[in-house]
């Protein structure tokens, strides 16, 4: 009998812990806001550098991708369905600027979702030339939507006067939510590193250590020759990058387990991504899976780190203080007459109706 | 008997507690379907397959760098055209529409994705082409400009040789990619020889695989001549498929900035 009631006072206390955990208070706060931060640079990113050929990638020339656009299962996609270049073009500047939002954490939530409908409606126009980055930007920002991802490091949080609407669920529910999506998407993270690892590993060429050899040849993933050339010819160079790769992807999970093997782990998959973004020429991509695997590196380094970027910071900004208010003043001036001006007219046209 | 601590944190009331364990259950179930899911090809995954299809096209995970296999070749997809010149057939040389588009990727740490149109669109043509049988390919390989069929009695003809309305849907989707490229290719080169009207279109992949790994250390002339053969297949005429105004001229800017 004492057996049932240990085993009852244990559960009991690990539902305690598990509930304490997930609705005491908010974790990762700093990771979160750097994955923000990195996820909005990587939807930026991939729209400022496809800006000058968008209409090839997804707009009028981009018939061709009509086959795979028919079977797309985001209903996004029916969006964009048919428009026209110029209606693209605007959507498309409209979700640039909400990534910027989104980097500066100005109306996080909101940006959130613009940036997540409007990525998944421009990239999915043309699921053929996807890659493994959108699925990872996708999921990122569709846990995002449950986590307070600018409590730190954003513009949201020096606002003055907090709304009242921003906050309608009690404080338990908000930080459990957060939670949700935090261990939501660090699941993924690690179990898209798991895939990975396992995929790799009963391929021949990743047990002999030469698998990045022949994509390193190819010319799409070569931007620097004497760089690939390097890598892809050193037998021993490749053969550890090629092991750690695997290694870090197989092992991720368990390193995980313990606080020191676990920023190692991390720190070498950041660096790996790192790597790759210069030597594949793939900048977007890494960005968001550096985003995602940081979640996993201590909230205290991130803001420590975070503490020492702004030290550095201080002077520029001290220096600049005047000029950055003169902007503001005449961003906020712009925004109040011409923006909010023509949004009452339209609003009261309407309502007059 | 104990007493509580005057200090001790509040109960939480009933429904908190109720609300957080039907939060950690839905979360705990829909990351076990996640990992079913995303996990490499098995027989667990494939038996939970009708309850993780909720999972759709938001939740999927299709996240695997370089895995199983990494690419290992070369593809490239090239365009030519026909066209009536003094009453009689021509033909343009080839227009290597892959090449045009390395030109927005090749040597740039940041390249656009419309560099990789072509090389994506290898993939579904190939396995398109595969899906034909030996009837439906004859009639798919129009050899002579001069016999190009229009798309309606293509369509006709390649279902003609369908068993069922499997190998109807497998024509379909051959014909969706294959109108889809023709027009690609009627854009392309109208936009490199401007004002030709022509008669019919066709175009070519190849693949090359890379330098094999134990030839890596040879000079540039010897590393290419290690190469394996290339393997290549010259599709059949088509009736040329000219798209709209914007299009025609989105595409050839883009040959105009990147020839």
């Amino acid at each position: 009998m004492s057996t049932l009631w240990r085993l009852r006072d244990a559960l009991a206390g690990t539902r305690r812990s598990a509930e304490l955990w997930l609705t005491g208070e908010r974790h990762a706060l700093h990771a979160v806001a750097l994955a923000r931060i990195l996820v909005g640079l990587s939807v930026l990113g991939l729209l400022v550098t496809n800006y000058s050929t968008r209409q090839v990638w997804v707009g009028d020339a981009s018939a061709w991708a009509e086959p795979a656009r028919a079977v797309s299962r985001f209903p996004e996609v029916s969006l964009l369905d048919g428009v026209s270049g110029d209606v693209l073009t605007v959507v498309y500047v409209v979700v640039m600027l909400a990534a910027v939002g989104l980097v500066l954490g100005w109306r996080a939530k909101a940006m959130t979702i613009v940036v997540l409908l409007g990525f998944i409606a421009v990239t999915a126009q043309n699921p053929v030339l996807g890659s493994i980055g959108d699925n990872l930007v996708r999921l990122t920002l569709l846990w995002m939507l449950l986590m307070r991802t600018a409590d730190v490091w954003s513009l949201d949080a020096h606002r003055l006067e907090p709304r009242e609407s921003d906050d309608v669920a009690p404080d338990w529910l908000r930080t459990g939510l957060h939670n949700v999506g935090l261990v939501g998407l660090g699941a993924q993270t690690v179990l898209a590193y798991l895939a990975g690892g396992l995929d790799k590993v009963s391929q021949p060429v990743w047990q002999q250590g030469t698998a990045l050899y022949t994509t390193l040849q190819l010319p799409e993933f070569r931007p620097f020759p004497w760089l690939s050339d390097l890598l892809s010819n050193g037998t021993v160079v490749l053969a550890l990058l090629t092991w750690t790769v695997l290694a870090v992807q197989l092992f991720f999970a368990p390193m995980l387990l313990r606080r020191g093997t676990r920023n190692l782990v991390a720190g070498l998959a950041i660096g790996l991504n790192v790597l790759f973004a210069v030597v594949l020429a793939t900048p977007w991509s890494s960005l968001a899976v550096v985003a995602v695997t940081g979640l996993f590196v201590s909230d205290d380094r991130w803001a420590a780190l975070g503490e020492r970027v702004a030290d550095l910071a201080w002077p520029v900004l001290d220096r600049t203080a005047d000029l950055r208010y003169a902007v503001a003043d005449r961003v906020a001036d712009w925004w109040y007459d011409h923006v909010l001006g023509l949004w009452d007219r339209v609003r009261f046209t309407v309502f007059r109706r | 008997m104990q007493h509580e601590s005057v200090d001790a944190p509040p109960r939480p009331s009933r429904w908190r507690v109720a609300v957080v364990g039907i939060v950690v259950a839905l979360g705990a179930a829909h990351l076990l379907a996640v990992t079913a899911a995303a996990l490499p090809p098995n027989a667990y995954s494939d038996a939970a397959r009708p309850a993780t299809s909720y999972l759709g096209a938001y939740f999927s995970q299709n996240w695997r760098l370089f895995a199983p296999n990494p690419i290992a070749s070369d593809r490239v997809v090239r365009f030519q055209g026909a066209y009536e010149e003094d009453g009689r057939m021509q033909v343009t040389p080839w227009l290597d529409w892959t090449d045009v588009e390395l030109d927005l990727v090749r040597h740039r740490l940041v390249g656009g994705r419309a560099g990789y149109v072509t090389n994506k669109l290898y993939g579904p043509l190939a396995n398109r082409y595969a899906t034909l049988d030996e009837p439906q390919r004859k009639v798919a390989d129009v050899v002579d400009p001069a016999d190009v069929l229009s798309w309606k009695a293509l369509d006709r003809e390649l279902r003609a040789g369908s068993n069922d309305r499997f190998d109807d849907a497998q024509v379909a989707l051959y014909l969706a990619y294959d109108r889809a490229t023709s027009q690609l290719a009627t854009d392309a080169l109208e936009a490199a020889h401007p004002g030709r009207r022509y008669v019919a279109v066709r175009y070519a992949t190849r693949s090359q695989d890379v330098t094999p790994w134990p030839a890596r250390h040879g000079t540039a002339a010897e590393r290419q001549a290690a190469r394996p053969t290339p393997v290549q297949r010259i599709n059949g005429w088509r009736t040329p498929l000219r798209g709209d105004a914007a299009e025609r001229a989105a595409v050839a800017d883009f040959l105009r900035r990147h020839r």
